[in-house]
């Protein structure tokens, strides 16, 4: 099995073995955040925001904007103007940098593992990868798109649970029977809070 | 007429499938093609079938709300009590214990569904956690990657042999489940070391115990579910199909 991956990514194309791979990415990534979030220098409960500003400014471009609000609309997409889906896209990148920058400081004592690398295509990969505490094991995956130079996130699932398709069933849900202006007002009003 | 219609939608989709597969052979640039439809239909997958079976909304919504109720005015004040008592450390010992008591259960539905290796696993787990781990308290087989295996139980089972997951249902108190596997869970106390234990009042203390101790491990996932929702009641309807696809699936 080694042998055969080993020979696959012989096969490669030269663009996918330099630094830019998926699994780099995400580790350079994530060892970026785990350094802020581990560092004596915010110890103290005043740096807090600081801290928090510093992983923001990891997460910014951790994430493809219009491949998740894509994503999260699915059907819907094609009915937003695109005045609104321009509105929508940086709202809905702020909560998702919210949901995922909980969820990094709650495992911030745990180890990362990862696991494997699936290229699917030229533009799109997924990185599995567990996070390993005392007590409990986690799988996480990142799926991926390649649209220009950088690998991108467009979804994160942990536990199988993909975060895209969950809200993607809850904005289903909100749409059915909302505008397209009242989700948009939801979502302004829960990235403010 | 059915059954007629579904083979001749099955035939076609083979077909259709070896068209495919026969052209992807072909050249190496279609395998870019193949990822491209994979990547629309899962962003479109769950559009247009409108989401779960749920149809019991109306029901489930009303015992969701009691549920949330609940939790949140007498489940939670009685755990702050508790997890203050019980250090984490402890706890963890208590779910190791309960998860490596329910063996029995995994193994039984593991063989239902001929996964071998996973008796295997399952097995070399129990051992060494029983005996290593002071009878399972600490769940020392957990870094060893080459023994981790997805939890089987009769609801999987009943999947694998082609019963769908039936309508979602949220029971009061304990939470969501759909018919399968709301079935399934019945069928597997019976095989569970703890419906052995006399007297009853010990079997339903411990039982109650381990349900408790589990809500509570899970009581900070189910806040930022909640605080993370628009839609808490849609949100934890595909939270709990998404994992158990995914348990389903493993």
């Amino acid at each position: 099995m080694r042998v055969i991956i080993f020979l696959l990514v012989l096969l490669l194309p030269a663009p996918a073995l330099s630094q830019d791979n998926p699994t780099s990415y995400i580790r350079a990534n994530v060892e970026k955040v785990l350094t802020i979030l581990t560092s004596a220098e915010y110890e103290a409960e005043t740096n807090k925001t600081e801290q928090l500003r510093q992983i923001e400014a990891v997460v910014d471009n951790f994430f493809d904007s219009e491949e998740l609000s894509k994503r999260s609309l699915g059907q819907y997409w094609k009915i937003f103007t695109p005045e609104q889906q321009q509105e929508f896209q940086p709202l809905f990148l702020t909560l998702i940098k919210q949901v995922y920058l909980k969820k990094s400081i709650t495992y911030n004592d745990e180890v990362v593992n990862y696991n494997q690398e699936i290229i699917k295509s030229d533009t799109l990969a997924e990185v599995h990868t567990t996070i390993t505490s005392p007590s409990l094991n986690i799988p996480i995956i990142y799926y991926m798109i390649r649209k220009d130079v950088s690998w991108k996130v467009y979804d994160v699932s942990v536990e199988n649970v993909s975060l895209i398709k969950n809200y993607r069933s809850q904005f289903r849900s909100i749409l059915q029977n909302n505008s397209p202006d009242k989700l948009i007002a939801t979502l302004r009003e829960k990235t403010n809070e | 007429m059915n059954k007629r219609l579904l083979l001749l939608c099955l035939a076609l989709g083979i077909i259709l499938l070896q068209g495919c597969a026969g052209k992807k052979a072909a050249s190496s640039l279609n395998q870019d093609v193949s990822a491209k439809q994979e990547y629309e239909e899962s962003y479109d997958d769950a559009g247009e079938n409108g989401g779960y079976p749920d149809s019991l909304e109306g029901f489930n919504r009303g015992v969701f709300s009691f549920n949330d109720g609940f939790i949140t005015y007498i489940f939670s004040p009685i755990d702050t009590v508790y997890t203050g008592f019980f250090p984490p450390d402890i706890r963890a010992g208590f779910s190791n214990f309960y998860r490596n008591l329910g063996y029995p259960v995994r193994l039984i539905n593991a063989l239902l569904q001929f996964k071998f290796d996973k008796m295997a696993k399952e097995t070399a787990s129990f051992a060494l956690n029983t005996v290593f781990g002071v009878g399972g308290l600490f769940h020392i087989t957990h870094d060893m990657p080459r023994l981790q295996s997805s939890p089987e139980d009769f609801s999987q089972t009943l999947a694998f042999y082609g019963l769908g997951s039936g309508t979602y249902l949220v029971l009061p108190i304990m939470g969501p489940t759909t018919l399968r596997d709301a079935v399934g869970s019945v069928a597997d106390s019976f095989a569970h070391p703890l419906s052995f234990v006399t007297p009853d009042s010990a079997k339903y203390a411990l039982i109650g115990h381990d349900r408790a101790n589990t809500a509570s491990a899970n009581l900070p996932t189910y806040k930022s579910i909640k605080e993370e929702s628009f839609d808490h009641y849609t949100s934890m309807k595909d939270v709990y199909f998404q994992y158990r696809i995914g348990l389903e699936k493993e």
